[in-house]
């Protein structure tokens, strides 16, 4: 399998806040740089007016029968707006930390730029591939979490010397884990793995103990810590928040901030 | 939701039948008078008799080929240079390419392009990436064996492809022998291939893997090698024995839940994102019934829901969003390879899936920034330009070339007509719907005075035709 399954969730929380992101901004493996094209958003710039009029009808409008042509819809909206406020925070910020030239740290500069440019989005989520290493792991990890690693080492510096670092918590997590027992060159899927959990004013230690390597549910690691109650944490704490409201029942994790 | 909610739904449709199912049985409008003079059932017919092109293609000539071929790559990497290495990598990158241009020409040109839609469902289902693979005759073998089989018994067509070697080297199983197991191809074989999460139990996987313990490429398909093979007894969906990979998936095949699977992704890839249910396990049993010959299935399935109103329940992909204008302006020499791009940013890379999962569809086609990129391309290509001014990431020197190329572009219409019945001929082609309020909008760019055989005409018409391919009707089917 060759799923992608290494994430990295970066927010910006500012305090107090009720509201539940009113954009979500996700730079995904089809993030193809319409943000930086050399004719940005023709469509803003070139009909505006017959567009907004449009937009703004079915802002109103009760949603048609159709969920697909309601979704597309959605999207059409949002790309007048996302674009106009996308614009404006980027004619606010500039790069002055050089990241990567990958992937990754690509994503992580331009989110950098919407941070500093004070986008209305409270989160931003963006992800890298190529983490199923049923074969060749030693190499493809060597490589991915150099990359993963220059990429947060960059956009950390460029949170700190911004002076944003105490409002921005970065969450680095993965999907799924990998068997404790090498299959020869590679591992096939297990369960629990280790979640970052960076900047935002976090006390900085390690939670929780090293998984018991000699006690194993049928190979796969024994998790010690719910995933599900550190994203509990971060919604009550960073978001005001209460996860029961989305259906995380379980108790948020106390100490991570 | 079920289907007779969905079908209150679309009654409101006015496209024309005929281009919504050209459309959706191929890639652009271009069927229409054949579905409409044959009638649907010989369209589909002469669709399934469509001839299978069998020959190598040139670009191939070069490759490595046989299990020899590749031996003597892999002693030779040995000793040249890396400078060698990186030439060899990118021949090979180059060829790839090519292997997409081809396959494209293929839809776009080929008299029933069902067989290449089918082609295609398949390649999404069984997905062999080049990357992962890196063996290019591999890929097009996988690529045959799909095209020949598109129409074909769908357990016939699991067995031959879980024993490609382009399938073998994808999901591991070359790893994969009896003292160092590796079970991803027998997790996907039951998850992804055939019955789906919730349908088999993880010793399923774990015995299924040893069950395919050992096989790895061979001259033309994959092949068992004798002393890393598992022969050991084991439990596989509740059945005791030795199994290979045919007795594996004629097991498999046997369960009850074996049809349905591939019956909902039918339906999502031709008609429905969110197929009923209803009409999942409906087509599913008629599966079961016909011994999972596809050919009946499409037949029923095509003829059963052409009966209904269901335009508009389907996202475009970006294939039939590009062909489509292609088709509709007349643009005969666009440039493959920026087509290639083009689908590569729009998230629908042939021979270049993210993952084994494939292309998802439905919503994950549309993001905001890929909704811009359909609105730039339609003003580039309405404006006879050629796209390559939005390939962002312009690696291939071959692109740049056909930088701000301007081809001549035309529209078809009825100049016998006014703006009311070319507004109405347009969007019977166009959208899949229509409200009042578009009505006002088209009719302030084709105004009631408007001559069809004035001088400029046919620019008025272009820009009509411009302002319904970036409606968000446009982009569905």
């Amino acid at each position: 399998m060759n799923r992608r399954n290494f994430l990295t969730l970066t927010g910006t929380f500012t305090g107090g806040s009720f509201l539940l992101p009113q954009f979500l901004h996700a730079f995904g493996t089809r993030s193809n740089l319409a943000l930086k094209g050399e004719e940005p958003h023709s469509i803003t710039v070139k009909d505006p007016n017959r567009y907004k009029i449009r937009s703004d009808k079915e802002k109103q409008a009760v949603l048609s029968a159709n969920p697909q042509l309601d979704f597309v819809r959605k999207i059409a909206h949002s790309v007048v707006e996302g674009s106009e406020d996308i614009q404006k925070a980027l004619s606010k910020s500039t790069s002055e930390v050089s990241y990567p030239k990958t992937n990754l740290g690509k994503n992580l500069e331009w989110i950098a730029r919407l941070v500093k440019g004070n986008l209305n989005s409270k989160v931003y989520y963006t992800s890298q591939n190529g983490y199923d290493t049923h074969d060749n792991q030693l190499n493809i990890h060597h490589r991915n979490l150099t990359e993963l690693n220059d990429a947060l080492a960059g956009f950390y510096k460029d949170m700190k010397q911004s002076n944003l670092l105490q409002n921005v918590t970065v969450v680095v997590f993965s999907e799924f884990g990998r068997r404790v027992k090498d299959n020869g060159n590679g591992t096939d899927h297990g369960t629990a793995a280790p979640m970052f959990v960076i900047g935002g004013n976090t006390k900085g230690k390690v939670m929780g103990t090293n998984p018991d390597l000699s006690q194993l549910n049928n190979g796969d690691l024994i998790h010690k810590i719910d995933f599900r109650s550190v994203y509990a944490g971060l919604l009550t704490d960073k978001l005001n928040f209460d996860p029961q409201l989305i259906g995380i029942k379980n108790a948020a994790i106390q100490g991570l901030f | 939701m079920n289907s007779k909610s969905l079908n209150a739904i679309f009654q409101s449709s006015p496209m024309n039948k005929a281009t919504l199912w050209s459309l959706r049985l191929g890639f652009s409008n271009k069927e229409v008078h054949k579905i409409e003079s044959l009638g649907l059932e010989k369209f589909l017919e002469n669709s399934f008799k469509s001839k299978v092109d069998t020959i190598i293609p040139a670009f191939l000539n070069d490759s490595p080929k046989s299990l020899e071929d590749l031996k003597k790559l892999r002693q030779n990497r040995k000793t040249i240079s890396a400078e060698a290495i990186r030439e060899m990598v990118k021949k090979e990158n180059q060829v790839s390419q090519e292997m997409k241009v081809w396959w494209i020409e293929k839809m776009i040109s080929d008299d029933f392009p069902l067989r290449e839609k089918m082609t295609c469902f398949w390649h999404n289902h069984f997905v062999a990436t080049f990357q992962k693979v890196k063996v290019n005759h591999w890929i097009f073998q996988h690529n045959q064996i799909l095209r020949e089989h598109a129409f074909g018994n769908f357990k016939t067509l699991t067995k031959k492809i879980v024993q490609s070697n382009a399938i073998v080297r994808y999901l591991d199983n070359v790893d994969n022998r009896r003292d160092k197991i590796n079970e991803n191809l027998s997790r996907e074989l039951l998850e992804l291939f055939t019955l789906g999460i919730g349908n088999y139990t993880e010793n399923d996987i774990k015995n299924g893997a040893k069950g395919l313990a050992g096989l790895g490429p061979g001259e033309n398909a994959a092949q068992y090698r004798k002393f890393i093979e598992d022969n050991e007894t084991i439990t596989y969906l509740g059945k005791k024995g030795t199994f290979k990979a045919d007795a594996l998936i004629d097991i498999i095949f046997e369960q009850k839940n074996a049809p349905y699977l591939i019956t909902r992704k039918i339906l999502k890839w031709f008609i429905y994102d969110n197929p009923p249910e209803d009409l999942v396990l409906y087509y599913g049993d008629y599966l079961r019934e016909v011994d999972f010959e596809m050919q009946p299935l499409l037949k029923k399935i095509f003829i059963e829901e052409f009966s209904k109103n269901t335009g508009g329940s389907k996202i475009k992909d970006p294939l039939v969003f590009i062909l489509q204008l292609k088709h509709e302006l007349h643009i005969d020499t666009i440039n493959t390879r920026l087509l290639n791009t083009f689908l590569k940013q729009q998230g629908m890379d042939l021979f270049g899936q993210p993952n084994v999962k494939g292309w998802n569809g439905g919503k994950e086609w549309l993001s905001s920034q890929i909704y811009v990129q359909r609105h730039n391309t339609a003003d580039l290509l309405c404006n006879g330009k050629a796209i390559s001014r939005f390939t962002f990431n312009n690696d291939d020197p071959l692109l740049s070339k056909n930088q701000n190329r301007v081809s001549k572009v035309s529209i078809d219409f009825d100049a016998s007509g006014t703006n009311k019945t070319i507004i109405a001929e347009l969007q019977d082609r166009l959208l899949f719907q229509m409200n009042e309020e578009m009505q006002v909008d088209f009719e302030t760019v084709l105004k009631y005075d408007f001559n069809p055989k004035s001088e400029g005409a046919e620019n008025a018409v272009l820009r009509l035709f411009n302002a319904m391919v970036k409606l968000p009707e446009f982009q569905l089917i």
